[in-house]
């Protein structure tokens, strides 16, 4: 069986049988902006149909719910319908980890998975990771005190990469946190204070 | 993206049910089928999740061999304490398949059905003899990888693991094709008990045996017997990355390396 590939060349050879596709798009999706403030349910907009799926996850600790398109990918999900915007999208295509959020306390990319993959999972975005006062998390703390960020874009998705990292390697040298880190592209190339960021946050999460 | 129906199947008739009902496709870890449909590239009308199947879970041992369920992720063959100990190649090559947060959602399964040209766990499955189970049934894997993108699978058919027999030993060499982290070329090299075997992924259209070097290695196994045969450039693949003499060159080297690291 020959299926779709993503080279070009295959993909135009994958014939893939889909029947006609429902004209049917509407979106009246209302970005809910207190989810911050709601320690309860939030509830999605979208008219619930074949193509929709209902949600059930758990998003920094808040309990959330909602019908979305089942095309939703998580990043989407989490900026457009919780408005949780600290997740970034940089290439869009799986490559840079800007996107990078915790599921159940793995390292993912939120723009190469649906939302309806993280049903019934704990997701932590960088919105979560702070404590209720605002204390930073000993790893955002680490960031800000290397200058381990230049114009911050990649930060979100290196500060969740590397929260995972520690819990795996507590004592990580260099070679294993550049490894680690592959998956994270700084475009500002500031990986030097990004390691030692690292290594410090590091070394305050063991404390 | 284009539209499609998502239905989350528990069990695996279920989900081959599904299937055939729709003319849907399996959706795995999603990192190369949702990449896919993104660009439109692939438009399955429904989509079949296979997330929620407990017998598609895990890692066991079976006599000589350790059997992977097909949604086991590759950060989890990574982390095997079974894989390391039985086949620590296996364990190897899946740690450094992509990065972390691939390795946290991609499966097996997923990576040996869409069987990228590129592919790592391919040169795996290829290098050591293994036998993918499907819910039909059990495909040796010489007869498993058709071309690019392409499988001995059946429309709808879904494989359930993969049974990859214990080598005396076996190791893997990857040479990074580093901004999208697939093989430029791999190699893996195993002694198993029906002979040598090598496999070699990135090179050509689909993973593929080194034949030439799998004889000169009965002979001795030793890095400098890999090396000292010519592979030839004819079928291999040529892009920006590489050209095909590059790539035929490569693959003596890493065949060597693979000897050398296997001990
Ligand atoms: C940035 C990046 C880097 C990567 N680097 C590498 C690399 O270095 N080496 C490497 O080998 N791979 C690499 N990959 C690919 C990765 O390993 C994918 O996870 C894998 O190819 C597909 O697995 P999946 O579980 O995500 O499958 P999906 O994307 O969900 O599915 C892939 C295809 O397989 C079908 N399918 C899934 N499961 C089954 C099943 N059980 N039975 C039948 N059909 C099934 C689906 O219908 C689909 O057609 C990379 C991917 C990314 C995004
Ligand atoms: S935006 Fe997700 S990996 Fe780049
Ligand atoms: S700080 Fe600018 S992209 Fe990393």
């Amino acid at each position: 069986m020959l299926h779709d590939g993503l080279a070009a060349g295959a993909a135009t050879s994958a014939g893939v049988a889909t029947g006609a596709l429902p004209s049917h798009r509407s979106r009246s999706i209302l970005p809910i902006r207190n989810v911050q403030s709601s320690s309860t349910a939030v509830t999605g907009r979208f008219e619930e149909s074949p193509l929709s799926v209902q949600l059930s996850l758990s998003v920094n600790g808040r309990a959330v719910t909602a019908t979305v398109d089942a095309r939703t990918l998580l990043v989407e999900f989490l900026r457009n319908e919780l408005a949780l915007t600290g997740t970034h999208v940089g290439c869009d295509t799986g490559q840079c980890g800007a996107c990078t959020v915790l599921l159940d306390g793995r390292a993912v990319k939120a723009c190469n998975m649906l939302a309806a993959q993280a049903n019934g999972a704990k997701v932590m975005t960088i919105e979560g990771l702070a404590a209720a006062d605002g204390t930073l998390h000993p790893m955002q703390a680490a960031f800000k005190e290397c200058h381990g960020l230049q114009c911050g874009f990649c930060t979100p998705g290196m500060v969740m990469s590397a929260v995972d990292l520690v819990e795996r390697h507590p004592k990580a040298d260099e070679k294993t946190i550049r490894e680690q880190l592959e998956g994270n592209l700084c475009r500002c190339t500031g990986y030097q204070n990004i390691v030692h960021a690292v290594q410090q946050g590091a070394a305050a999460m063991a404390k | 993206m284009y539209s499609f129906e998502l239905k989350k199947a528990d069990s695996v008739a279920d989900a081959a049910a599904l299937i055939k009902e729709t003319g849907g496709k399996p959706l795995a870890g999603g990192q190369s089928l949702v990449a896919a449909m993104k660009m439109r590239l692939a438009q399955p009308g429904t989509l079949v999740e296979l997330s929620g199947i407990a017998e598609l879970q895990g890692i066991r041992r079976e006599g000589d061999a350790i059997v992977v369920g097909a949604m086991t992720r590759h950060a989890e063959v990574a982390a095997s304490a079974a894989v390391k100990s039985a086949i620590p190649a296996l364990a190897m090559l899946a740690e450094g398949i992509g990065d972390r947060q691939v390795r946290n959602m991609g499966t097996l399964g997923g990576s040996l059905a869409n069987n990228d040209p590129a592919a790592c766990y391919p040169a795996a499955v290829l290098g050591l003899g293994a036998t993918v189970h499907t819910n039909t049934r059990k495909i040796a894997a010489d007869e498993f990888f058709k071309g690019m993108y392409e499988t001995a699978l059946d429309d709808g058919e879904l494989i359930t693991a993969v049974s990859f027999p214990v080598p005396k030993k076996a190791a893997y060499v990857k040479f990074v094709q580093p901004a999208s982290r697939f093989a430029l070329v791999g190699v893996f090299v195993a002694q198993t008990a029906s002979g040598v075997r090598v496999a070699v992924t990135g090179a050509a259209s689909s993973v593929f045996r080194a034949r030439p070097i799998e004889e000169a290695l009965a002979k001795s196994f030793t890095a400098d017997a890999a090396r000292a045969v010519k592979t030839a450039a004819d079928g291999l693949n040529t892009d920006l990355h590489g050209s095909a003499e590059y790539r035929a060159h490569l693959v003596s080297v890493l065949a060597g390396r693979a000897v050398a690291a296997a001990g």
